[in-house]
């Protein structure tokens, strides 16, 4: 019973993450049904008599974009969209860095080297280079329009950082006593890997998952704002700061809320990240390599 | 000694050629039609198939990879398809912004993430440290198109303190077109750099040399600057390395928002006018650029703490 307790017993930090990361889910998932047509253009109330945004008032609590669109609620689909498609990036790249990482780190010898290799070489492409390559070679595809090709993007960039770190941790654990004695006991590969592998490399899981869920928002904002994310109308933060930058002087209202959405949504994650990892592994995740950003 | 850097400088070969590699076969693999692109959609299909023939476009992708290499080979980067200019002379023009804008984020870093970094650890669990960790949580959340917009707007138009774009004239005038893109460019630096010597410092204070400074009766400012920082650059190091590899390679971003004329306009510019040759000649600069700031990391590395010589 006291061991249970202690298990789920969870630090300040962690229960802010979560809290602060759940109620952004929450916006995203039920905020659509209670505001405006994010995409429906209200060209007579949604403008000033000169063809301006409207800035915040009672009417738009966030006022109205360039083609009187009610900003509020294209936050709160952008809500939507954004962390979904971070949500499906980060555990397509999870997947494959876990996979790719725990293959390397328990086989050891040659395959470990030529996954390592693979890994390495990917990692030394300059990351944002390599996103804006495959953004507009995926632009011209079949993909095109859809959210297919951003996640594509996120995932291929995301699955480096995550195989590397996992395979440190598995090649550890694969010479540790418990492996040792688990293949002392008869216990077949595939088990090994399965039921003393994989529940060891939860924690770092999770801390990387938080780590790269707050990338692939940023990741998904900067390629939108260079013009490469999901094409228009769909909101998304980083497309509305695109749209709106050309009115950052007469409306700046246009910048600010995608801008701080996105900062408070990119802060929620590192939060929750710090507190996983004050709970799981206090070193996971500080060499994770930089950000996309630059 | 020897065989560390030639096995480096093999392995850089080697990165440098995937890099360049990988990018040809995914610019190979876009669907579009560069002489179309190129041309304009008025242009009528007797001149589309001139220009085509003219840049190989033609020939099998291999054959055009081949021919390619084959140029650079010889220290010949080809022409741009946009502007007929040679594509060495178009970067040549880009190289000197991006490097004065990354060694001047570069420094910013080190200047606000190395105090930032030593207040977190050095006061460990008190106001100072709480603060300093607070900023850095804000640094590292904040995209660099939400700095620089706000930067933007607040400084340069609402403040009118400092131009709000483009490249000024040199000397002074340089500096304060500088000013913002640096900052922006170094905000997400600063937290790096702050984490890593913090957690460096957390680490190595409780260590028994650092006991002995402090017993010797050495002032806590002495032995935190003189003995505790040493070690924190290793880390501090490899991520210069890494910033001065990537940053050469042009600041997508920040070069967009204050219309600062360095690699990363020219690149974002000739991808959306899919000038193959422009694209290409700037990935192999910035493949070049960040295989010789890792290699001098690695070689700075090993000269700070001679164990890792093997």
């Amino acid at each position: 019973m006291l061991a249970r307790v202690s298990r789920w017993r969870v630090s300040r930090r962690l229960a802010i993450g979560i809290a602060w990361v759940g109620s952004l889910f929450l916006v995203g998932l039920i905020g659509p049904w209670l505001t405006a047509d994010p995409i429906a253009r209200d060209l007579e109330r949604g403008l000033t008599a000169y063809g301006a945004p409207i800035p915040p008032s009672s009417e738009f609590i966030l006022g109205s974009d360039q083609l009187g669109r009610d900003v509020c609620a294209r936050l709160v689909a952008g809500a939507q969209t954004s962390l979904s498609i971070a949500a499906l990036a980060t555990v397509i790249a999870l997947a494959v860095g876990l996979t790719v990482g725990l293959s390397a780190g328990y086989a050891g010898g040659r395959t470990d080297g030529a996954l390592m290799r693979l890994v390495d070489l990917v990692l030394a492409f300059p990351v944002l280079l390599l996103a804006i390559l495959l953004a507009a070679l995926l632009r011209e595809s079949r993909f095109a329009g859809s959210g297919a090709a951003i996640v594509t993007v996120l995932a291929a960039v995301g699955w480096t950082t995550i195989a590397r770190v996992m395979r440190d941790k598995a090649r550890v654990l694969a010479r540790g006593e418990m492996v040792m004695a688990a293949r002392a006991a008869g216990a077949s590969p595939a088990r090994i890997v399965l039921h003393h592998l994989l529940p060891n490399l939860f924690g770092l899981a999770a801390v990387l998952a938080a780590l790269g869920f707050a990338q692939n928002l940023l990741a998904e904002a900067v390629l939108s704002y260079l013009g490469l994310g999901v094409p228009p109308p769909a909101p998304t933060w980083g497309l509305m700061l695109y749209e709106g930058r050309s009115y950052y002087r007469t409306a700046p209202h246009l910048v600010l809320a995608p801008s701080l959405a996105i900062f408070v949504a990119v802060a929620a994650f590192h939060v929750l990240a710090a507190g996983l990892r004050e709970r799981f592994d206090p070193r996971a995740g500080s060499r994770a390599g930089p950000a996309v950003v630059p | 000694m020897i065989r560390f850097v030639l096995r480096r400088l093999g392995w850089a070969a080697v990165v440098i050629w995937f890099i360049v590699t990988a990018t040809f076969a995914m610019l190979a693999a876009i669907p579009a039609d560069p002489a179309r692109v190129l041309l304009g959609p008025a242009a009528d299909a007797a001149s589309v198939a001139r220009a085509r023939a003219h840049y190989c476009l033609d020939e099998g992708v291999l054959v055009q990879y081949g021919c390619w290499l084959d140029r650079v080979a010889r220290g010949d980067l080809g022409e741009s398809y946009h502007s007929k200019r040679p594509v060495a002379q178009i970067l040549a023009a880009r190289a000197w912004p991006t490097i004065q804008l990354t060694l001047a984020a570069i420094v910013l870093q080190l200047l606000a993430g190395v105090p930032l970094g030593v207040l977190a650890a050095a006061r460990r669990g008190r106001w100072p440290a709480r603060a300093a960790e607070f900023v850095e949580l804000i640094a590292q959340s904040a995209p660099s198109f939400v700095v620089g917009t706000v930067l933007l707007y607040v400084v340069a138009y609402r403040w009118d303190l400092l131009p709000i774009g483009g490249y000024g004239e040199g000397g002074w005038d340089r500096l304060r077109h500088l000013a913002l893109p640096a900052a922006t460019l170094a905000t997400l630096g600063v937290a790096y750099y702050a984490r890593a010597v913090r957690v460096e410092l957390e680490d190595v204070l409780g260590s028994d040399y650092i006991r002995t400074a402090r017993a010797k009766g050495l002032p806590e400012r002495a032995v935190i600057v003189r003995h505790g920082l040493r070690s924190a650059l290793g880390p501090l190091v490899t991520l210069i390395g890494l910033d001065l590899g990537v940053l050469l390679g042009g600041a997508f971003v920040v070069e967009q928002i204050y219309a600062w004329p360095g690699m990363g306009r020219e690149v974002l510019q000739a991808i959306a006018r899919l000038d193959l040759p422009v694209i290409l000649g700037a990935v192999l600069l910035s493949a070049v650029a960040i295989a010789i700031a890792n290699l001098l990391a690695d070689l700075a590395q090993v000269w700070l703490d001679p164990r890792l010589r093997d």
